[in-house]
This record gives C-alpha cells, structure tokens and sequence, in this order.
C-alpha cells in the first residue's frame, strides 16, 4: 500500500490586492481559511493564522502604511508563507502591540516573522506558518 | 464581506446581547454600540453570549474590557458565554479568562 504523506498543494499561490481598510480583513482571512481548510490543516492553526494576519492588518491600516495591501499568499508541503508588500518604514513590535496582544503572544503563533527592503526602500513583511495535517 | 449579527434577548432576568459572526476592527464597534446603548439605559449587568461567534481579535476584546470598566462603578457586571475553543485561547493567552465569568451556555449563568 502506498503511504500517502499529505503536503499543502505544492506551488499553489494566491495573489491578492485589497484596499487598506478595515473592512476588507475579513475577506483576507476568507481566502486564506478557505484555501487551508481544503487541504485539512488543524483548525486550531488556522485559527492562529487568522489572528495573527488580523491583528498585523488592523495596525498597518491604523498606521497608515500602505492604501493598498498586495499579499501574496503561498503554500508549500507544510508551510504557508504569507508576503505583505509595498509597506512604509515601520518598527515591527509597534505593529504587533495591542493593549491585550503584546508582540511575543502573537509571535508564538507563528513559526517566523520577518521584514525584507523592497522595491524602491519599501518594506515587506513575511509571515510563515507550518501546520500539521488532520 | 463578513458581518456580525447583534441581537438582543433577556435570560436569567438580565439583557443577553447575542453575537454571532466575526468580531474584528470593522465590526467591534457595532458591539460597542449596543453595550453601551444597554449602559445608557442604566443596565449594568448583562450577559454577552459569543457561542456564534467565528473569529475575535483583540477589538473585540477591547471592546469587552472597555464595556467592564464602564459597569463597574455601577457595581454592575459583564458574564460572557463561551464555549468555542479558538476563542477561549485568545481569552487564556492575554490572561482575560481570568478578568471576565465565562460560562459554557446562558443558563450556566446566575441570577
């Protein structure tokens, strides 16, 4: 019998340009979920996911840093990585802060986070996620 | 776009504000809205039932925290009715598990 080792759909990338407003989250999150749920990633990782996208979005929004999020959405064996472009100049843990989520809580729902000079001394941010399979 | 579902009903001889949706910086106010309209209405405790509740993030916890505060001074409280796990965690991981009642179901909570 073949062993099946289950992987996230090899290559699959989503690209998504969204205008910089709050209620456009939702549908980020919307697309993500939807893509991760159909190759059956916990739920409980999913939920992390989610999360942490919606609270990095929210302050991005609230710092004025961008009026259009262009994310680009990719997923490979175990790992989804998750690329916002085409950001201003900001300080990362200013960004994760919240009141009730402080900057080391959302990290540890996250394998990695990291921030890469863009195009023209603009900043992208790389959020990574490995997930196990149900 | 997702939205959020606000009603109001009555348990336990207390106003129960009903969420069902997600709860995130574009609909945290509409919550907000409603507490505080219950508020104004001299109603210091309530019960928030979040058992249709899909996502929160830390709007929405604002929005609880700010809506306790409130009532406190009136010797008011806020019992929250909440069972589903991924919502529980964020609760558990800033530590507001411990700040709010959190009952599994409305009829969980006392008069």
């Amino acid at each position: 019998m073949a062993l099946l080792k289950k992987s996230l759909n090899k290559n699959q990338a989503i690209s998504l340009k969204i205008p910089a407003e709050a209620s456009f989250i939702s549908l980020v999150r919307l697309v993500v979920a939807a893509h991760l749920r159909e190759n059956s990633v916990f739920e409980e990782e999913l939920e992390d996911l989610k999360l942490v996208l919606s609270e990095f979005l929210a302050k991005a929004i609230e710092a004025h840093l961008t009026e259009i999020f262009s994310l680009e959405i990719s997923f490979e064996k175990d790992l989804a990585t998750i690329l916002i472009q085409n950001l201003e100049e900001f300080k990362p843990d200013a960004l994760f802060n919240s009141r009730y989520l402080n900057f080391e809580a959302i990290i540890s729902l996250i394998d990695d986070f990291d921030l890469i000079l863009g195009e023209k001394q603009r900043i992208e941010v790389k959020i990574t996620k490995r997930f196990n399979f149900q | 776009m997702v939205d959020i579902k606000i009603d109001l009903k009555e348990a336990n001889e207390l106003p129960v504000i009903e969420v069902t949706g997600e709860v995130d910086v574009y609909t945290a106010p509409k919550l907000k809205s409603r507490i505080l309209s219950l508020i104004d209405n001299q109603q210091y405790s309530m019960i928030i039932d979040l058992n249709g509740v899909d996502f929160m993030d830390s709007s929405g916890l604002g929005v609880l925290v700010g809506g306790l505060k409130r009532v406190g001074p009136h010797e008011g409280n806020i019992a929250l009715v909440l069972n589903r796990p991924n919502i529980l965690k964020i609760f558990k991981i800033t530590g507001l598990d411990k700040v709010f009642k959190i009952y599994g179901s409305v009829e969980e909570v006392p008069k």
